[in-house]
């Protein structure tokens, strides 16, 4: 096997002995904390052309963030991309143009400080996946800061979600403490979450020395309602900026295959953003669990309350593949071939 | 002495309190201060190890285990640790002896209820492993993994150096079992999967050295590694980090093996990166260019 194709299945490795990965059949009645509550009346959502990873993404990104209402002076501000592994050869991770691009845009929108913090899912080994994926010389180069989230410091907090079970979290202290997280997931199907977008991508957040490597507490207690239990936990203002320029389509999110969409979506409500990338990927959000979930008091999935700026979704959306077990997923009208 | 400013730097970073944390910025955590008391000690550094024990012990559990962080109350995975900084320090043996009491306890859990009754319905078994072989799980109540499983055994040969008693080498046995059953196809080691759904998986080098010094330290028959050993060299071939390069120059001390042209390599990635100012990278590095013997060497100097 070669390099690529492993990695391509370590993912599927990572949660396999103890998985809990089938998709939950029934809605549960409602377990969630009114204190979880923040589903907006309206929820703008920007979605922009942009169809390389170069130095035009600045503007770009500044573009999206202004368009969805983003106002960052002053704030301290963390970047959380996707970078549970790397693979040269694949479309992983959220690319490393994009992260310094969004840096400096936000830098350059008054926040105080912009930091990029991620835990690594799989492997312990932080220098390798920096330095391989050219993330650390492009850190270097504009003076910017990662933070490994699996050894960060650590505060507890009540889960507001109650999916999992789990009476509490641990959550960095670096994510916790900020005034602003940015989740910059990249574009892509997941073979056991439907899609893995602006919600999925915080499982990256939780802390590798408390869960384990792979995440196994979490993978015990199953994917979807992790993916509840931490968002609707998580005590910090969002904004999300998914990485659509080239997405991963198939047996996401390791083995999949890249797709070009030449896209970025925006918005802080991270329900009606991945509910618009969806969408982007010739997906019904209504039939991923998890965001039909969120939808009940975390965000808005329904179009008619997303308030859709920059570009028309019919412009970029395109069917991504879609693995045997998935196909119940699509959309009942395809959007484009 | 080549880790003169690797050791320096991981001085530097110490916090006030006598421990280190995962990083110079950050509070003093157990797997941190653990390592870098191993390396303290090894470079006759007095003052630094002793309260560095001292955090230690301070931190550690009724039941003998010790959390990840203080702030975290669970037991954890990082009491092997511990353990290893502690044995045979007159300030520290006892703790340790705890520790080590915890550590027969502690058991990773077998494949979950739920998983084998979708195995059932879908009439195909997700993985291959032996879901009977247990060794030491990260996090209590989760699955055995190969890391923690490694430093679990090596904690435990240390503490009796003529052989350990029963129960510990009932212990030792199914985890060497559960290392050995978790070998990917060609060799070497992952987090703890060797084929899932029909795929063979492929191994990571940290991984991979880290299994091989708990199965150097028990003196398996090389026969039965040398394809891990040809997969790491494999592996060392195209990875450089202090976290790899670090333990994999321990492995191959503890098997009498030359490590001279990865400790090259491991000075110049220092150069490059500072191993990212990480402590478990710095003391690692500092531990294997070390001349003097290291906790984490069993039969090896």
């Amino acid at each position: 096997m070669d390099r690529r194709k492993f990695v391509r299945t370590a993912a599927l490795a990572s949660i396999a002995p103890v998985m809990g990965c089938d998709r939950p059949t029934l809605l549960p009645p409602q377990p969630w904390s009114l204190d979880a509550v923040r589903k907006p009346d309206l929820s703008p959502v920007a979605v922009l052309a942009a169809d390389a990873y170069d130095g035009r993404l600045v503007d770009i990104v500044r573009r999206g963030a202004q368009l969805a209402g983003l106002d960052v002076s002053g704030k301290r501000v963390v970047l959380k991309p996707n970078f549970v592994e790397f693979d040269p050869g694949a479309v992983i991770n959220t690319n490393p143009v994009l992260i310094t691009a969004t840096l400096e845009a936000l830098r350059s929108m008054g926040a105080t400080s912009v930091v990029v913090a991620e835990g690594t899912g799989h492997r312990r080994d932080t220098e390798y996946i920096m330095t391989a994926s050219g993330l650390y010389d492009a850190l270097r180069d504009i003076g910017g800061r990662y933070i490994d989230l699996n050894g960060d410091a650590v505060r507890p907090f009540r889960s507001l979600g109650q999916y999992t079970g789990l009476g509490e979290l641990w959550l960095p202290e670096t994510v916790a403490g900020a005034d602003l997280l940015v989740s910059m997931p990249k574009m892509k199907t997941h073979h056991w979450a439907g899609v893995t977008l602006s919600m999925k991508n915080l499982f990256g957040i939780m802390p590798g020395a408390i869960y384990g490597w792979p995440k196994n507490v979490l993978h015990v207690r199953g994917i979807h309602q992790s993916i509840m239990d931490i968002n609707a936990t998580l005590p910090v203002p969002r904004f999300n900026i998914v990485d659509g320029i080239v997405g991963m389509e198939g047996n996401g999110p390791i083995q999949g295959t890249a797709r070009q969409s030449g896209v970025l979506v925006f918005g802080a409500d991270p329900v009606a953003v991945d509910a618009t990338a969806a969408r982007l990927m010739g997906i019904d959000p209504a039939r991923v669990w998890y965001i039909l979930q969120a939808d009940r008091f975390l965000g808005n999935i329904d179009d008619a309350v997303i308030e859709q700026r920059g570009e028309p979704i019919t412009r970029f959306a395109q069917d991504y593949a879609l693995i045997e077990g998935m196909q119940n997923l699509r959309q009942p009208i395809t959007t484009s071939g | 002495m080549r880790n003169a400013a690797i050791l320096e730097r991981l001085v530097a970073i110490r916090n006030p309190d006598g421990g280190w944390g995962t990083t110079a910025d950050r509070p003093s955590s157990t797997e941190p201060t653990a390592l870098a008391v191993m390396a303290m000690a090894a470079a006759a550094r007095a003052a630094e190890s002793t309260a560095g024990r001292s955090w230690l012990i301070e931190q550690q559990r009724a039941d003998g285990a010790w959390p990840v962080t203080p702030s975290v109350p669970e037991p954890s995975w990082c009491t092997s640790l511990a353990v290893l900084a502690l044995l045979d320090h007159d300030d520290g043996d006892a703790a340790a002896r705890r520790g080590i009491d915890w550590l027969l306890v502690e058991k990773g859990i077998g494949v979950p209820l739920r998983e084998r009754i979708r195995e059932f319905f879908h009439g195909t078994k997700t993985t291959a492993l032996d879901p009977t072989l247990r060794g030491w799980p990260w996090a209590t109540g989760t699955f055995s993994w190969v890391e923690p499983t490694s430093y679990a055994i090596l904690a435990l040969l240390r503490a009796w150096p003529a052989g350990p008693p029963r129960p510990a080498t009932d212990r030792i046995e199914e985890g060497r079992r559960m290392i050995l059953d978790r070998t990917c196809p060609g060799g070497g080691w992952n987090f703890g999967n060797k084929r899932v759904l029909g795929v063979d998986m492929e191994p990571y080098p940290d991984s991979t050295a880290a299994a091989l010094l708990a199965l150097g330290a028990l003196r398996v028959d090389p026969a039965d590694v040398r394809e891990s050993f040809d997969a790491l060299e494999r592996m060392l071939a195209e990875t450089r980090s202090g976290l790899t390069l670090s333990l994999s120059i321990l492995c191959y001390r503890e098997w009498r093996r030359d490590p001279a042209a990865m400790a090259d390599l491991l000075v110049a990635d220092f150069d490059r990166t500072g191993f990212l100012d990480e402590t478990r990278s710095l003391a690692l590095a500092s531990m294997a260019l070390a001349d003097a013997t290291v906790p984490f060497l069993v039969n090896g100097k």
